[in-house]
């Protein structure tokens, strides 16, 4: 009862009309004394809590991070192993404390709050809190993050012939090298011969049925109007039974150098005036096969983000949804050479995404599409 | 995640109507350089070029100039033209016929160095028209919405533009601030469009004496949406 008047009081205090007293006056001191002892109030009840109900974790000086003494419930994808010792990330043992999950000690004397963010993201300003800031709000929100991981998702699988399959269109089309270890698979020969007959056939036309599954592949990229005015994309029949293949499929597509722009060729007007169009066809688009002789600023890509239904789990992560770049209030924003190189340096390639931290810490996140 | 561009119908809009995209080649049309921009002041010329390709804006109107939308003729309107559209309507598609106040013909060069002075990523800006107009848009100033250009599929009159064009020079060493991004994008989102910026690289040493050279410009593009986290892991769920 004392708890929620005391509320009361305070939440009269916050709403209401904008304070208009001048700064340095005798009413202002007044004000601002009355709500620092409201405040002080708040911060001064006693709060109940299980004795042991939070997880026991201690600052570990040699490894410079947090080792968990005694876990609390479920861990779930909290923590990585090392040396035997379940550890937390920094931002992973903040976002615990915030949460009154977890209790941290310093030489087995237990930190504040406070002490514990000056302790985990540093004094100095570095990238470490907009880390943080990004990684508690998504975690909220019902994300898996994890710390980025450059690695192909080949290691912990043996590769199937369909994987030796995807490998060699993808060094095809994109030029992207084919994995090691799918070079030593006992498929990869035999598909590679199989593709070059397949590849022949499709040249000379001599199976009418194969050019028409390669036709329904490039129907994926052609926006058609139907397509548009639904807002969705037509499902393939075969994507229905496998549902990887859609996965692998809109991956491409994004990395594709295809121009988000070439709708409305389908159009009676386009195809009526088809002539004068090529004519003026004079601008292409930008192949970024050539390195361009500037530098170009390596984005970091801070960390990978997982849907928690999709089946996570810490010791064989599967390839993540989308990689985080996080970017600060004056960071300026990511050019395509930029957005393309940072893409194209991840051995699994994923969608990116770009988070920025706003001035007032808002978080907000955009989709690119690049051509 | 696959892009899929938003193309919104307008209601009421004739759907089979066909509109040609170009306007007649052979009856050349006589426009008049401003300084700022190119002026059409012959009623039946104005209802050529506007008709077929929407170019232009009337002086006076919003849009579409009111000898098109109320067929009326004794108002005092003019086309204007933006640098652009003119640009591609004189030196490239050859229906336009740019004359200076005192009636003589403005040459390229002559248009580039003053159009140059009036917007110095004219190159640039004319590039990505150019690359647009390939493609079948239907492009009109941009200014409204804080972008270059806003694109159309068919014409303002059938559709809602689905992306505000935003051009940038690839060289250059200023980046766009991620803030100015962000406006742009929140413009764009309670309008229904998207944010499709285009990037400009040209060679070093270029003169642009003659018009063919701007094939030597190349163009990357970029899109940017917003991504509402909250949205997305929730629908995530419920299709699982």
């Amino acid at each position: 009862m004392e708890r929620m008047a005391t509320n009361n009081a305070e939440l009269s205090y916050q709403s209401g009309l904008k304070r208009t007293i001048a700064a340095g006056t005798e009413e202002e001191e007044l004000e601002l004394n009355k709500l620092y002892d409201y405040l002080h109030k708040q911060l001064s009840i006693s709060r109940t809590d299980r004795l042991g109900g939070r997880a026991l974790a201690t600052w570990d000086p040699n490894e410079k991070a947090v080792r968990v003494l005694r876990k609390d419930g479920k861990f779930g994808t909290f923590g990585y192993s090392h040396g035997g010792q379940c550890y937390l990330e920094n931002f992973e043992a903040l976002f615990l404390l915030e949460m009154n999950r977890l209790q941290l000690e310093y030489h087995s004397m237990i930190m504040s709050v406070e002490q514990a963010y000056t302790l985990l993201l540093g004094e100095a300003a570095t990238t470490k809190c907009n880390e943080y800031l990004v990684y508690s709000h998504l975690t909220r929100v019902g994300y898996i993050l994890v710390r980025h991981q450059n690695v192909p998702y080949y290691d912990n699988i043996e590769p199937t012939a369909e994987d030796c399959v995807w490998a060699l269109a993808l060094s095809a089309i994109n030029n992207r090298a084919v994995p090691e270890n799918l070079k030593k698979s006992p498929f990869f020969a035999k598909v590679k011969r199989e593709m070059k007959v397949i590849k022949e056939c499709i040249k000379n036309q001599q199976f009418p049925e194969q050019k028409q599954l390669d036709k329904t592949d490039s129907g994926v990229i052609n926006f058609g109007v139907k397509v548009i005015s639904k807002g969705k994309r037509k499902i393939l029949n075969d994507e229905v039974e496998n549902p990887t293949e859609a996965k692998r499929r809109c991956l491409e597509v994004a990395t594709s150098q295809k121009s988000f722009l070439d709708c409305l060729k389908d159009e009676p007007e386009y195809k009526q005036f088809q002539m004068i169009f090529t004519k003026f066809d004079i601008i292409q688009m930008d192949d970024n096969n050539m390195v361009t002789d500037d530098e170009v600023r390596t984005l970091p890509i801070t960390f990978d983000l997982y849907l928690h239904n999709d089946g996570f789990k810490k010791s064989t992560p599967k390839p993540p949804t989308f990689r985080l770049i996080i970017l600060g209030v004056h960071e300026p924003f990511p050019t395509h050479a930029e957005i393309a190189n940072t893409y194209n340096l991840q051995k699994y390639p994923v969608p990116l995404l770009v988070v920025s931290v706003g001035e007032s810490k808002q978080i907000q996140a955009l989709v690119y599409y690049f051509s | 995640m696959l892009f899929t561009p938003v193309i919104k119908r307008k209601k009421g809009a004739g759907r089979n109507a066909l509109v040609p995209p170009f306007p007649d080649k052979h009856a050349i049309v006589k426009g008049v350089f401003t300084g700022l921009s190119v002026e059409v002041y012959d009623t039946e010329s104005i209802k050529a070029i506007y008709e077929n390709g929407f170019y232009g804006k009337g002086s006076k109107s919003r849009g579409a100039p009111q000898v098109v939308t109320r067929n009326v003729t004794d108002v005092a309107e003019c086309l204007t033209l933006e640098l652009e559209e003119a640009a591609f309507l004189a030196y490239i598609f050859g229906a336009l016929s740019i004359q200076n106040i005192e009636n003589n013909e403005v040459k390229w060069a002559e248009f580039l160095n003053a159009a140059q002075t009036i917007n110095s990523q004219f190159i640039e800006s004319f590039a990505c028209y150019m690359y647009l107009k390939s493609k079948g848009w239907i492009i009109k100033s941009g200014i409204k919405f804080g972008g270059n250009f806003l694109i159309y599929k068919k014409g303002p009159r059938f559709h809602h533009a689905s992306f505000i064009v935003f051009v940038r020079q690839k060289t250059t060493d200023q980046y766009i601030s991620t803030k100015d991004i962000k406006g742009l994008q929140r413009i764009a989102e309670t309008s229904d469009k998207d944010v499709l910026i285009l990037e400009v690289s040209k060679p070093k040493t270029l003169t642009f004496n003659a018009i063919s050279e701007i094939s030597t410009l190349k163009i990357s593009e970029i899109i940017v949406r917003r991504f509402n986290s909250t949205t997305f892991v929730q629908t995530q769920e419920l299709a699982k």
